[in-house]
């Protein structure tokens, strides 16, 4: 492997692998009850679904945790329940948007867009109903009327219904000069993920200043560009198109992008252990997913990636 | 209250390991999802809920932040760049802070005056009566059967007794208490009038307009 210009102090390191761990098994604590409640064909533990909720909610997790230190609160007892409560919702929107077919991801999105402009919400199934729970209990937890919170909902809203718009389109998008292709697809992923982290930060540390802001959306753009190229074979097998596999060096741009996002948060962070923790758990997903782009280009798209 | 008992209190509110046995949020689980069946087997109104959409209230905003450049703007500066719109959020107000991210084309300035719109006592007392008002067959509906049980029987009882043994500076402060609410209610009916975009007109010119639209 290239060396990678920034790295992480061996100490935060240490501290990244145990906070995995333990918060590994909160996660699984806490969301167990909900999940077993609600939706008990997800709740199998030996299932590679239910592991894949368990370590997004984790990520998600870490990331909030950052996020309060960040803007100097202690990531107490609430802020990490609306973490995990963040991290299933994310999880099980992503699965209807991705796993189910383009019917199936229009028909949610057309259903969670009455959720967001009037209330209602039809459920459908029982991971739609531990989906709506799981809403629902957040509302309970943080002022969801807070303007700002309710612009990065909407947006993601928004971001993710781009994204399935690009799929349902697909020839119109495929007949567009390539640059323009681009051009769209990098917007795409920077939304997706710059507002799925400005909705957890809106909901672990609301007062956060502006210019801190801007360079947690963009720590948040850059997971969603590791993200998709961890993921990379695995969409080019299904026919989802992605930035991150369409441009073509995907590895150096990812690292250009990683550079360019851990130079920034230095810069318009205050040094301190939020900023440290959530540089180094940035760079320990970039080198995670790099290595699984890499099994998977060889094995197939199918190899499982956690964060050790 | 002591601090243990609010930790015990809070953790009632978030999930834990006792699952099932999560009073606090299983009420809560069993009511939104109660809404939301009652809604899709129209037994209430199909009015609007609760709206997470903040667009037409960003419209009136003065500022615009731009996540993905970091660079705050006046609304309708032609600095704002179209590819990351997307990425463009209302701001209502701005701090000195908040300046070293200002557009050097608008340049933006704190206005203490122009804050945003906060709820009002009368928002708040129309959104309990939107409540009552959407809800109020099923609300009625469930006030009927319940008077007839014998928790319903017990507890009107109770309530009858209460205001019977009121002594006469509690019924003093009852009668107090009714007075202010009849004002509330009363200012809200006002309000609520000066907000009718049009007031009923008399019997006549209704017959007037009536013949009119009939040309």
């Amino acid at each position: 492997m290239n060396t990678i210009p920034w790295k992480p102090s061996p100490a935060i390191e240490k501290e990244i692998d145990k906070l995995i761990n333990d918060l590994r098994r909160v996660v699984q604590q806490e969301s167990d009850p909900l999940i077993a409640e609600y939706c008990p064909m997800l709740h199998q533990p030996d299932t590679m679904e239910y592991r894949k909720l368990v370590e997004l909610t984790t990520k998600m997790t870490i990331v909030g945790r950052a996020c309060c230190e960040v803007a100097g609160f202690p990531f107490d007892e609430r802020r990490r329940s609306l973490s995990i409560l963040y991290g299933v919702c994310c999880f099980l929107a992503d699965s209807f948007i991705d796993d189910y077919g383009e019917a199936v991801a229009q028909d949610y999105l057309n259903r969670f867009e009455i959720l967001l402009t009037r209330g209602w919400f039809e459920v459908k199934s029982d991971r739609e109903k531990l989906f709506y729970i799981a809403l629902s209990r957040m509302t309970m937890l943080r002022d969801i009327m807070d303007p700002m919170l309710r612009q990065a909902i909407f947006a993601l809203y928004e971001a993710q219904r781009r994204d399935v718009m690009l799929r349902l389109n697909a020839i119109t998008f495929q007949s567009l000069p390539r640059s323009k292709q681009l051009a769209m697809l990098k917007p795409c992923a920077r939304d997706r993920g710059g507002h799925t982290i400005m909705v957890l930060i809106r909901l672990v540390a609301p007062h956060l200043s502006l210019d801190k802001h801007h360079a947690v959306y963009l720590a948040g753009a850059l997971f969603m560009y590791i993200d998709d190229h961890g993921d990379c074979w695995a969409d080019r097998r299904s026919g989802r198109v992605t930035y991150m596999n369409q441009v073509a060096d995907p590895t150096l741009q990812l690292r250009t992008l990683f550079d360019t996002t851990i130079s920034l948060l230095r810069t318009r962070i205050k040094p301190g252990h939020g900023r440290d923790l959530m540089s180094g758990f940035l760079h320990r997903y970039f080198t995670t997913r790099l290595e699984k782009h890499e099994q998977e280009k060889v094995r197939g798209g199918l190899s499982w990636a956690v964060y050790e | 209250m002591s601090k243990r008992r609010c930790a015990e209190g809070y953790r009632g509110l978030c999930m834990s390991s006792r699952g099932k046995s999560d009073k606090p949020f299983a009420l809560v689980d069993q009511g939104a999802l109660l809404l939301q069946r009652l809604r899709a087997e129209n037994k209430i109104s199909d009015d609007s809920l609760l709206r997470i959409d903040y667009r037409p209230e960003a419209e009136n905003a003065p500022f615009v932040f731009d996540a993905a450049t970091g660079v705050l703007h006046k609304k309708g500066c032609a600095g704002l760049k179209k590819d990351s719109r997307s990425a463009q959020y209302a701001v209502w107000t701005i701090t000195k802070q908040d300046l070293s991210l200002a557009c050097r084309k608008c340049k933006p300035m704190p206005k203490p005056e122009q804050t945003r719109p906060h709820n009002e006592l009368t928002d708040i007392v129309f959104g309990v009566m939107s409540m009552l008002d959407q809800f109020s067959a099923v609300l009625g509906q469930r006030g009927k059967e319940f008077r007839v049980t014998d928790r319903g029987k017990a507890m009107e009882r109770t309530f009858g007794s209460l205001l019977n043994n009121l002594d006469k500076n509690g019924n003093q402060g009852y009668a107090a208490a009714i007075k202010t609410l009849q004002t509330a209610i009363d200012s809200v009916n006002m309000y609520n009038e000066k907000l009718q975009p049009t007031k009923r007109k008399p019997a006549a010119s209704r017959k007037k307009r009536k013949n009119n639209e009939g040309r």
